[in-house]
């Protein structure tokens, strides 16, 4: 008597299986990716999956206000706000990492599905 | 046989599909989906990470109410504000809110004994650290700035304040404030968790208790530099540090936190203070007044409004609540870590 089950037909039900939850994972996975969201005045202009980046580059979200983007990591290059506190805040990389130039309403902020805290005090 | 390999087949795609669905459908249901937004509000950067149905306009309601309070109750500079009209007039009848934020604000006044002072505004405004002009009052300019600052001589009956020639900054509390009108909108939403960040004001929220990791600055670090962490529930965080605004002035470094009693920047050996408590307001005005009180005074403080801190010292010292320091954990062993109780 044939089998109604046959070997072959479990085989292929579980690569199914396995190739759906493989897509669900890579899905996952790829929203962890460190993406940089740069805000002008609350208004998000662009957004940066940072381990994608192929080639460094330069961006002016507002006049005078210069972003530097590289694979991984993303900063504030140079502004002509007084403090500088912009540029002093360094490269950005992991979640939660956010830099601002107050005086010109600009917020580079990084985030990624992992990370140490939910938050951190100012 | 060819119909039951179809039948087989079809039915491992549609166990896949389920599957597949139903990871959507929990991760859905659960709001484990995070809104996230920054914008500008009050001179500063506010975070919004939201968790729930409809978090997007939630966000709006808040940032709408926010913004509201902002531009016709608090704010000194707006002339839509009631506390612009209250500064230019000397005396005014006031929407119950503001009366509320301003007796409890005095509150702080008073406990501090002048350390938190709402009517430091006419010094800051002078100092102007972090602005385009900053200066250092000289004897009779120092003198005449003192004067007018007094938080005494504010007057509240019913909803009237009087405040003769001060002038009332809630600049102070202005991010706490923001964080309560926050709270009071989350609660009435369907959200299940949220985090929101005015400035160093940040509310904790969540409709089923969970706990926060929250990271602690380095206060010597850069922005992101983090050198311990701490567990806390629902609630409110603030800091006050020498860091957040500077200007230096004749190759001088000088910080924003002016002094009351003095007229200058305050001279301590505190780099940082955090306030973990269960109003925004407070948070706000109670991490301002024990970096200017210091550490000793600044626990007495604390310990009337069952507020618990972290003070971080010039030395690298950190001062934290016992009770918060079973849920700490220090990433930066640079650092010393010394219990209070």
């Amino acid at each position: 008597m044939n089998k109604l089950i046959k070997k072959w037909d479990i085989i292929s039900a579980v690569v199914i299986i396995v190739v759906c939850l493989l897509i669900l994972y890579i899905g996952k996975a790829k929203t962890e990716n460190p993406t940089a969201k740069i805000y002008v005045d609350s208004k998000c202009v662009y957004t940066i999956v940072l381990n994608d980046v192929k080639k460094n580059y330069q961006l002016e979200p507002i006049k005078n206000v210069f972003v530097e983007v590289k694979k991984g990591k993303i900063r504030f290059i140079n502004s002509d706000c007084k403090d500088k506190l912009c540029v002093k805040s360094g490269w950005l990389s992991k979640n939660n990492d956010t830099a601002a130039c107050l005086p010109k309403k600009v917020v580079i902020s990084v985030s990624s599905g992992s990370s140490d805290f939910d938050v951190m005090t100012y | 046989m060819k119909g039951n390999k179809k039948i087989i087949s079809a039915l491992a795609i549609a166990l896949a599909v389920l599957l597949f669905i139903s990871f959507i459908v929990y991760d859905y249901f659960n709001g484990k989906n995070t809104f996230e937004k920054k914008s500008f509000v009050m001179a500063t950067v506010a975070t919004y990470k939201l968790q729930g149905f409809n978090s997007e306009e939630v966000y709006k309601q808040i940032s709408d109410t926010v913004n509201d309070a902002e531009n016709k109750l608090i704010s000194k500079y707006k002339p839509t504000s009631e506390i612009f009209a209250l500064n230019k007039n000397g005396s005014v009848i006031l929407d119950e809110k503001v009366v509320d934020w301003l007796k409890t604000a005095l509150d702080v006044c008073n406990k501090s004994q002048g350390a938190f002072d709402i009517t430091v505004g006419s010094l800051t405004d002078f100092w102007n650290i972090g602005g385009e002009n900053p200066q250092i009052p000289n004897n009779t300019q120092l003198k005449e700035l003192l004067s007018k600052t007094d938080y005494r001589k504010i007057k509240i009956n019913a909803n009237k304040a009087s405040v003769g020639n001060m002038k009332i900054d809630l600049g102070a509390v202005g991010k706490g404030i923001a964080c309560d009108i926050a709270k009071n909108c989350l609660d009435n939403s369907s959200q299940k968790k949220a985090i929101i960040a005015y400035g160093g004001s940040v509310l904790l929220w969540s409709k089923n208790n969970s706990k926060f990791k929250v990271g602690v600055r380095d206060p010597f670090g850069s922005v992101n530099d983090c050198f311990g962490v701490v567990y806390l529930p629902c609630g409110f965080v603030s800091t006050s540090g020498d860091y957040e605004r500077v200007s230096v002035i004749n190759g001088k470094k000088y910080h924003h936190i002016i002094n009351p009693k003095t007229g200058f920047p305050t001279e301590n050996n505190l780099k940082s203070v955090t306030v973990f408590c269960d109003s925004g307001l407070l948070s706000d005005a109670l991490s301002t007044a024990c970096f200017v009180l210091g550490k000793d005074d600044g626990i007495k403080l604390l310990k009337k409004y069952n507020a618990k801190g972290i003070f971080i010292t010039n030395k690298k010292e950190v001062y934290i609540d016992g009770e918060l320091m079973k849920d700490f954990k220090i990433t930066d062993s640079d650092n010393k870590v010394i219990p209070y109780e």
